[in-house]
């Protein structure tokens, strides 16, 4: 299997803070990669840094073999690298069918003129990409909801809406940042099969996630992060049972409590 | 028609097609007539609504992006000098100045744009502001090229035919009708589809392969290249331009007009413009409360009515739907 | 030419200036800072305190000195009527408070249109006296105003700095869900925010209309002043409106006195355009995350 993303010597700081030092790790094709750790420990930043939201102050990011280090966020979309946020993952005025077809657009042609001069060959694709979002909301049961403004889902639906747009831009790697924080555990249980059958069409995906039970479900390996260093990493089998990786969990447990 | 304003979201729109066309026919002639039917006054003001539209409508473009430009009305007044100048002091041909005062506020707007859009919400409507009162200064000081404080003035029709009202609304009317249907097709292509998602949320947007930056730099341009030729036809048509025409105030009123209007579909600006020209006219005698009662519109709305009154429109039509259904029970 | 005697009554207009920026500018970023409203009607307040000043002073007949405050108090309370009916809906909600504080901005000054016409008019100088400082020039006039902005600034900074309601405004300014959590009662502290903004406004108005003159449209200019100090000194500061009032006040007199007031105009419009896009947080701000 072939590296996707390869991450080397990332690091960022804010005003002399490192928020993140030193993080190391690759990502192949097929394969679901955890990055775990106690709050604050420097996971989102981590995916900022890679996903170009915002600059980091060191090391490298290759994706499918190019230097992207820096590259703008939607640029990077394009080239198949996709993630989602913690919070903001629907576009709230707009229905379901809308927000997926806006995560379409990074996967399609972007010419201006074709679109407002409605050309026959961009008709014919446009209803291409209709049948293929209809599918795709078939596939995740939000069919029915296809008109509905995404205002109006329940809390777990706009997650799943933020999944399928996402999906939408037929990423080669996805970056998903909590997706099953807020969630009921059935709710959640529903995430991680689904974000098995992703990797089951081709899709690589890297997860943030403090929440070490459904991580371990889901992951091949982990990456652990505190403090913004990298702590250990390897197959999720190991990594669960490194006394480490529990002393840093439970000793920020004590902390907050 | 349909195929120009063709969209993805059609659904809320259920007309039946020939009832769509028969509105549009009606609303095309009820147009086309209205000189004949009107008096003079009221020819000149329907002018200057459908002229104040294409201004307003370039204004909502950049506020479909979430952006307040307050030195809108100062990129008017460049596409207003340009043309006039060009044509007084130069003695170029009229639709030669129509179009440098597009293309002149175009440049400026692509030259400007990508330096103020670094910044957002609060700080993007002190820049534009603050832009504008330096235009403004311009038009105010360059003594020998725009009149100073005092303007130009005389200015000739774009040609003598023009000098009739009621020719000049025609004008008008093809340049609006051109310029709304231009906004409507763009605002429901693709790129209007970004423009959206981009208000809603950026980070979001840009996540998902949309060129945030690139988009609001065009789009500003765009909207102040309309601004631009609204500037130039309504210097024509009034034939009096000076600096207080293109002073913050203005750019005030186009946001009015798309507040009040409504802010979230095009029908909103053109709504809003018709009300506050329209507006005078039912508030006569009370000329000196006007403003006043323009401020109080501003603060109600945005209060409760977010919408604007393309809003209450809406609400009023589902309340009438409800009672019907109802009553058909 | 530019003799000692020149460049310090310059400076000394500047200072004038200044002070009167100051006092304008630090009620306009406490509102923003508190309650994050850019609020456009502030110039209007400025406007009421000098039409309110009228009255006391000229009407009434009191002593400017006591006049003066009264107009400001007035103010004050009148803007505690508009901050319960219209800006309490609009607190947190930049954009839409931005637009409704246009509103505001235009029924006052239309509202003042109708009460008392578009003409402008003047109030009488209250103090006459010049003194002679070795080659300067000091009207009575311009150290009144000089000491009423000292004054005021003085007690703003001992309330904020050593009171409760004004620990309250800082904490809500700094982090205003923390504040709440620790139980501030922050509908109080916007109120007492919003009162002390607009009456130190109705202060400069004041003096702005003894110093030059009065018509409902003189609030664009304390406005536009006010964008100016804090876009220098960064939005939301105090310090940062202190030396941006100073920055603009002296930087006019000088730049208009030898080269003409639109060049300080000028000058003065191009300075901020480079600080929003080079120091969006200010001269003196600091950056935000």
């Amino acid at each position: 299997m072939s590296v996707l993303l390869a991450v080397q010597g990332l690091g960022k700081s804010f005003r002399g803070l490192r928020a993140v030092n030193d993080v190391s790790f690759d990502i192949r094709e097929r394969e679901i990669v955890g990055l775990i750790g106690p709050n604050g420990a420097g996971k989102t930043t981590a995916i900022n840094l890679i996903s170009g939201a915002i600059r980091p102050t060191s090391g490298v990011v290759r994706f499918r073999g190019a230097d992207v280090t820096g590259m703008p966020a939607h640029r990077l979309a394009r080239l198949g690298l996709i993630r989602t946020f913690q919070a903001t993952n629907v576009y709230a005025g707009k229905t379901v069918f809308e927000n997926v077809y806006v995560g379409t657009f990074s996967s399609r042609p972007s010419g201006f003129w074709p679109s407002l001069l409605l050309t026959a060959a961009f008709r014919r694709e446009r209803e291409q990409t209709r049948s293929r979002i209809e599918a795709l909301l078939e596939d995740l049961g939000l069919r029915d909801l296809a008109d509905t403004p995404a205002a109006d889902l329940p809390y777990g639906y706009q997650k799943m809406l933020g999944l399928a747009t996402a999906l939408a831009g037929k990423p080669k790697l996805i970056m998903l940042d909590e997706p099953a924080a807020g969630l009921s555990a059935e709710e959640a249980d529903l995430i991680s099969v689904l974000i098995g059958r992703v990797r089951d069409q081709g899709v690589s995906v890297l997860v943030v996630d403090h929440n070490m039970r459904f991580m371990a479900k889901i992951c091949n390996r982990m990456v652990v992060l505190h403090h913004g260093m990298e702590l250990t990493s390897g197959p999720t089998a190991d990594v669960v049972r490194d006394p480490r990786v529990l002393e840093a969990y439970l000793g920020t447990e004590h902390s907050v409590a | 028609m349909a195929l120009l304003l063709d969209s993805d979201d059609a659904p809320s729109a259920r007309w039946r097609p020939l009832a769509r066309w028969a509105a549009w026919a009606a609303a095309a002639a009820a147009l086309l007539a209205f000189p004949l039917a009107a008096g003079g006054f009221l020819t000149h003001t329907a002018t200057l609504v459908l002229l104040t539209v294409i201004g307003a409508a370039g204004f909502h473009l950049i506020l479909r992006v979430g952006l307040v430009s307050l030195g809108h009305a100062a990129f008017a007044g460049i596409g207003g000098y340009t043309s006039v100048i060009l044509m007084m002091t130069f003695g170029l041909p009229w639709i030669v100045c129509f179009v440098a005062g597009g293309v002149s506020a175009a440049a400026l707007a692509l030259l400007v744009g990508p330096i103020v859009l670094r910044l957002k919400g609060v700080y993007f409507v002190l820049i534009t502001f603050t832009f504008g009162e330096i235009l403004r200064l311009i038009f105010n000081d360059w003594q020998s090229m725009t009149g100073g404080a005092n303007g130009i003035s005389h200015i000739p029709p774009p040609w003598p035919a023009l000098m009739d009202t009621r020719a000049y609304y025609y004008l008008a009317l093809f340049a609006a009708g051109a310029a709304i249907l231009f906004c409507a097709r763009l605002l429901a292509s693709d790129f209007g589809r970004k423009m959206d998602a981009i208000r809603e949320s950026e980070s979001l947007a840009e996540a998902n392969g949309i060129p945030v930056f690139a988009v609001k730099v065009i789009v500003f341009a765009i909207g102040c290249t309309l601004a631009g030729l609204q500037g130039s036809l309504q210097a024509h048509f009034i034939r009096l331009i000076s600096p207080l025409a293109y002073s913050f105030q203005e750019s005030l009123n186009f946001l009015v007009m798309n507040v009040v209007g409504g802010s979230n579909s095009l029908v909103g600006p053109i709504v809003g413009t018709v009300f506050l020209v329209a507006l005078p006219e039912f508030l006569r005698g009370w000329v000196e409360y006007q403003f006043i009662i323009y401020g109080v519109i501003l603060v109600v709305v945005m209060a409760a009515l977010p919408g604007g009154l393309v809003e209450l429109w809406q609400r009023a039509c589902r309340w009438i739907t409800s009672l019907s259904t109802r009553s058909g029970r | 030419m530019f003799t000692f005697a020149i460049l310090s009554q310059i400076a000394l207009n500047g200072i004038t200036l200044s002070a009167i920026y100051i006092l304008v500018a630090l009620g306009f970023t406490l509102i923003f800072g508190v309650m994050r409203i850019v609020n456009f009607a502030h110039g209007e307040f400025a406007m009421l305190g000098g039409f309110a000043l009228s009255f006391f002073y000229v009407s009434l007949g009191l002593h400017f000195l006591v006049a003066l405050p009264i107009a400001a108090v007035a103010v004050g309370a009148f803007s505690l009527v508009l901050e319960r009916v219209v800006y309490r809906r609009f607190y947190q909600r930049e954009m839409p408070g931005m637009i409704a504080s246009l509103g505001v901005s235009i029924a006052l000054m239309y509202g003042g249109v109708a009460l008392w016409g578009t003409h402008q008019r003047s109030i009488p100088s209250a103090f006459s006296a010049v003194y002679t400082i070795g080659p300067i020039f000091v009207t009575a006039e311009r150290v009144v105003v000089i000491g009423v902005c000292l004054v005021s600034l003085a007690l703003f900074y001992l309330v904020l700095r050593f009171t409760r309601i004004g620990l309250a405004m800082r904490v809500v300014a700094e982090d205003r869900i923390t504040a709440e959590a620790q139980g501030i009662d922050t509908v109080a502290t916007y109120r007492f925010a919003f009162f002390i903004s607009t009456a130190m406004a109705a202060l400069a108005g004041g003096l702005i209309g003894q110093l030059f003159s009065l018509s409902p449209f003189m609030g664009l200019m304390p406005l536009v002043k006010a964008f100016i100090v804090v876009i220098l000194g960064g939005l939301g500061g105090i310090l940062g409106a202190a030396i941006g009032g100073l920055v603009l006040g002296l930087g006019e007199s000088f730049v208009s006195t030898f080269y003409g007031a639109s060049a300080a105009q000028f000058i003065s419009f191009g300075l901020i355009i480079a600080i929003l896009l080079f120091r969006p947080q200010g001269l003196v701000g600091r950056k935000e995350g």
